[in-house]
């Protein structure tokens, strides 16, 4: 049997390193009890900041993945990447209150003034964490283009909501137009996440933008396969999300394409019904087309690792998002 | 920009079952007939690789799409 580059030992040791650099971030609040705690309830959410210890794939410990594939360690990261945890957190809160339809959220039991202070907070608590670096020796430059993909993370994340709150199944729309949407949504931010680690580690210009491809790519296939699972499941097809494999059967006008363009513009149950469309859908080939889209990107990013490799960088630990 | 080629081979091979079985049949010659370029070829052959032709319903293609445990056991 093989060692395991991934092991639970590992993510669960670097996952404490991690929790303890976020929860040493919450220091400012310190003097004032109630709100270090409202805080602190927010993270240990599961999946979120201080509730990821056993999350997998571990998402949240990319950045010093990629430190680590760079350098061999992991600690110049900590501050980029408990900085990035705090953004995701107020970028989920507020993704919480602009669904307002969720009864588990922190807004039902706080109120929407108590929620928004706090998301706001966490977002300069980032801001505050990531002047850390300083304390890791990096570069001044480094530092900076640390901090200025921190803020990028946020603003394509709010861009990319904008888009997916706003893309309509309409005779204008194309894969483009998803795509575009899924980079900034989900792309982005694991291509962020890379050349953050990269950048912690002193990696060169060549070495940081392949890495940040490389997260690029493993965040496109991780949102188009959630995005088939959310048609398998039926959840994007009750509420009319137009991903991939509807835009596909819309747009090559398949057979049904019409009963779809029905449902998903009309809101009309009566002549189609959500387990219709999933029948249209896969019979369609849009579930078939949606999955070479992501052996597309898999390629792409097996290449790019590979490129990586040779340029020595350390890329078991990469691999595994891509299994 | 995907290319419309691509599109057009996953339609057709959905269209009807003869077109169905001519693909399952030599995938390699079906695709041939398709201007696409290298790496999609290959892609339409993994996806039929890993999941077949997927129809509704398809537990292998759920089986597939979960998360799985390569982080926390052993490979082997």
């Amino acid at each position: 049997m093989k060692s395991n580059p991934g092991c639970l030992k590992w993510v669960q040791e670097q996952s404490g390193f991690l929790i303890e650099e976020i929860t040493n971030s919450l220091s400012p609040l310190l003097d004032n009890a109630g709100f270090y705690n409202v805080i602190q309830e927010i993270l240990s959410a599961t999946k979120r900041a201080t509730g990821t210890a056993n999350t997998q794939p571990p998402w949240h410990l990319l950045p010093l993945i990629a430190c680590h594939a760079v350098c061999g360690g992991c600690k110049k990261a900590l501050p980029a990447a408990a900085s990035r945890m705090l953004l995701l957190a107020a970028a989920d809160i507020f993704d919480d209150l602009e669904d307002a339809d969720s009864m588990n959220t922190f807004s039902v039991k706080y109120g929407t003034a108590v929620t928004i202070n706090a998301a706001t907070t966490l977002i300069f608590l980032a801001e505050k964490t990531a002047a850390r670096l300083k304390n890791r020796h990096l570069s001044g430059e480094n530092a900076l283009k640390i901090i200025e993909l921190l803020n990028s993370t946020y603003i394509d994340a709010c861009s990319g909501q904008h888009l997916d709150l706003t893309l309509k199944l309409n005779k204008d729309i194309s894969e483009e137009d998803y795509l575009n949407t899924i980079s900034l949504k989900s792309g982005s931010q694991i291509e962020y996440a890379c050349e953050i680690g990269a950048l912690s580690a002193g990696a060169n210009k060549n070495i940081t933008e392949k890495m940040g491809a490389f997260g690029h790519e493993i965040g496109m296939i991780t949102q188009i396969a959630n995005d088939i699972r959310g048609i398998i499941i039926g959840n994007d097809i009750i509420n009319r999300k137009p991903t991939l494999p509807v835009i596909f059967a819309y747009t090559q006008k398949v057979a049904g394409y019409k009963q779809l363009g029905s449902f998903f513009k009309e809101r009309n149950h009566e002549t189609c019904s959500p387990s219709m469309i999933r029948d249209i859908l896969f019979s369609a080939g849009a579930i078939q087309y949606s999955l070479v889209i992501i052996e597309e990107y898999k390629q792409s990013a097996h290449d790019i690792l590979a490129a990586l490799m040779k340029s020595g960088v350390r890329t078991e630990r990469l691999g595994l998002f891509l299994k | 920009m995907k290319s419309q080629g691509l599109k057009e081979l996953v339609s057709n091979i959905y269209r009807d079952e003869t077109t169905k079985e001519s693909f399952i049949s030599n995938p390699h010659s079906f695709i041939s007939r398709y201007k696409l370029t290298t790496r999609e070829k290959k892609a339409v052959l993994s996806a039929h690789a890993n999941f077949g032709l997927t129809a509704s319903n398809s537990t292998q293609l759920e089986a597939a799409l979960i998360e799985r445990d390569i982080w926390f056991t052993p490979q082997s």
